[in-house]
């Protein structure tokens, strides 16, 4: 789960709407995906998610299609695209409340917001936007069997939320391992037996960068080169 | 008869389908046609349908025509553009004489019951058996026989497959019949002799002889066809029964390894799907015969469902078997170019998912269901995402985190504290719950 930058603005409008209806204290409308703004805010966070599940970082949509060309007056140009994704309320006890809640907005994979996630409460241990996350001090793969593990160089309590998180946002969701497990078997084994080099490798890659990386430190790939 | 393909052209989903069912090249019945073939696909594909169409296009089989066709003034018309393709005993030309089709396209058959026996040549073999995904377990005591050997269409989901019983019925009779006589006079002997025992031993001996030289159709029945299917419901078939008169034999009577036997209405329905679906394999014997089983897997536990498909194959001879099947055990049981996997594509319509690039050869697959575990087939073949409950990978992930916390204590030498023994227990505890079924991490040895 990579660290996003959800500052980068690009639904200006929603944000003018958004900010408009916090100064006044005013409740949010009812969340519905036939809002005015939502495709622009499932658009924009698209975009600064690269076009990956938020979460996973499962490849969803083709992000090119979203930079700021395709923007008119804080808007997205299009009024519908398909993507295999959900726009997902990270803490689902606001969804009633303050259902376009920025900060507690993301894109992801429709089978870990419907089969897995749900109403399950989060502990903000693992929240991709939060200034104090950094996965690679909270978590560390396991390549053998492609999961992430709470890192144990952490304290035990916080090895015990970390791993609620990981439950909770399916990092470690069965799919998700299988695919991730194919992915990088290939480019880690086509980088070790040097029919990629590093940089080539991390040039094809485009989804489970976080993962790769931790495998790239823990097989220590910079040095097979 | 053997089908070696159907097209079907714009049929409720079906839009130009086309199957091969033949041997692919490279093989060694290359281009012959396949001896069982396997239909799976999810729920509304059309799995029962696609059974339907074989067997009742093939032999203009009743229930399919009151389904799917319409009938006009000079008789049954099945629907424009579903081609079948048949093996060389029945090929175009004599297909041509058993239907004529008319200017548009339709087919009609207006042929006698005798002339259509006459083209197949075949006499007192079923043409096509059907057995319906749910079989009628009622156990008709109906007397009155109905004599299936002169049927050439036997469809399950119309007769009661205990009907089937009645063919053989006169031949236990006879059987019980003769002994009961050779039973009378070795009691007249002994009447007669009581201090020669050397009459007494003679009589014996040809009781002991006729049991040696004659056919008795239940030990038949229990050795070549349903005791070792029964074996794994611990159960046999009764070969001692004490029959004085016809009506006494009813159907047939099966008993535990102790001798108990197990009154019909307590059967499992299990061992009801299997005597009554083999029965009628065994007493009709099969032989060129089309047979359409679907949903082979209903009310078998897993270890049935992998010998099934052979355990009918073996009951009949030079048959074409179709299966159609929600079982991945079931599937595991066929060749990669046996299985039919229909699919729904973007336009809702029903396609087959090739296993193979480019010509259709045996080098050329890239799908072999039967060299994969069972987690595997319903990933790859049946296309499920999950092959587990979520919670299992919740579980792993945190016996690999107390793992990891442990090899930690050791690096620290505290494994032999308080807490590394609580913390070690957990992880046993857990580990064995997961059936040890996970990756250990690598670590570096101390």
């Amino acid at each position: 789960m990579r660290k996003l930058d959800k500052t980068k603005m690009l639904a200006t409008a929603y944000k003018q709407w958004l900010d408009k209806l916090e100064a006044e204290g005013k409740s949010h409308p009812p969340y519905k995906s036939s809002h005015e703004f939502y495709i622009d805010v499932v658009a924009n966070l698209l975009w600064i998610q690269d076009g990956l599940c938020a979460y996973t970082e499962q490849f969803l949509f083709d992000s090119t299609e979203l930079g700021e060309e395709n923007w008119i007056e804080g808007k997205y140009g299009k009024s519908k695209f398909e993507f295999f994704g959900h726009l997902e309320h990270y803490d689902e006890s606001l969804k009633e409340s303050k259902g376009w809640l920025w900060s507690n907005l993301f894109v992801a994979h429709s089978d870990i917001n419907t089969k897995l996630k749900g109403s399950k409460p989060v502990r903000y241990v693992l929240k991709p936007d939060a200034d104090s996350y950094d996965p690679f001090y909270l978590l560390q793969y396991d390549f053998k069997s492609h999961r992430f593990l709470p890192n144990t160089e952490r304290e035990l309590d916080l090895q015990n939320d970390i791993l609620h998180d990981i439950n909770v946002l399916g990092l470690n969701y069965q799919s998700v391992i299988q695919d991730r497990k194919a992915h990088l078997n290939i480019l880690t084994e086509e980088v070790r037996l040097h029919n990629k080099t590093l940089v080539q490798a991390r040039e094809s890659l485009r989804e489970y960068f976080t993962a790769f990386e931790m495998i790239v430190k823990e097989l220590k790939l910079e040095l097979v080169q | 008869m053997k089908v070696t393909g159907v097209h079907i052209e714009d049929f409720h989903q079906f839009k130009n389908l086309d199957i091969d069912l033949t041997y692919p090249k490279g093989h060694e019945k290359e281009g012959e046609p396949l001896e069982k073939v396997c239909i799976i696909g999810q729920s509304s594909t059309g799995k029962t349908k696609l059974l339907e169409i074989i067997g009742g296009l093939t032999y203009n089989h009743r229930s399919f025509r009151e389904k799917y066709s319409f009938h006009n003034k000079n008789g049954y018309v099945f629907i424009k553009g579903i081609d079948i393709a048949y093996s060389q005993s029945l090929g175009p030309h004599e297909y041509a004489q058993m239907y004529n089709q008319n200017q548009n396209g339709f087919v009609i058959d207006n042929r006698s019951f005798q002339e259509k026996m006459a083209v197949n040549a075949v006499s007192a073999i079923p043409n096509l058996i059907l057995y319906p995904a749910e079989l009628n377990y009622v156990v008709s005591h109906d007397l009155v026989i109905d004599d299936f050997n002169r049927k050439e269409i036997i469809d399950f989901s119309i007769e009661s497959a205990s009907l089937i019983w009645n063919i053989i019925l006169q031949n236990v009779q006879k059987y019980q019949e003769e002994e009961f006589k050779i039973r009378q006079q070795i009691s007249r002997v002994v009447e007669d002799n009581r201090n020669d025992l050397k009459a007494i031993t003679n009589a014996l001996k040809v009781l002991e002889e006729w049991q040696k030289t004659s056919f008795n159709p239940i030990e038949d029945i229990a050795e070549k066809c349903l005791n070792p299917i029964l074996e794994k419901f611990h159960l046999r078939v009764k070969t001692k029964l004490d029959i004085q008169k016809k009506d006494d034999i009813g159907f047939i009577k099966i008993e535990d390894f102790n001798g108990n036997e197990i009154p019909y209405g307590l059967w499992s329905t299990g061992t009801k799907q299997v005597v009554l679906s083999a029965l009628p394999l065994y007493l009709l014997k099969p032989n060129r015969t089309i047979i359409l089983f679907d949903e082979p897997e209903r009310s078998l536990y897993p270890d049935l469902q992998r010998v099934i498909i052979d355990y009918y194959l073996q009951l009949t001879t030079d048959c074409q078997l179709f299966f159609a099947t929600h079982s991945p055990i079931i599937a595991s049981s066929f060749e990669p170019w046996e299985i039919i996997e229909l699919k729904f594509n973007k336009d809702g319509h029903v396609h087959q998912e090739l296993y193979y690039d480019g010509e259709r050869h045996v080098d050329n697959y890239t799908i072999t269901p039967n060299y994969l575990t069972y987690d595997l087939m319903l990933r790859n073949v049946f296309d499920l995402k999950e092959t587990y409950p979520a919670i299992r990978d919740e579980k792993i992930t945190e016996v690999l985190m107390l793992r990891n916390q442990l090899e930690k204590l050791k690096k620290e030498k505290k494994l032999d504290t308080t807490a590394g023994k609580r913390l070690y227990d957990k992880y046993m505890k857990l580990a064995k719950k997961l059936s040890w079924e996970f990756e250990l991490p690598q670590y570096e040895e101390a």
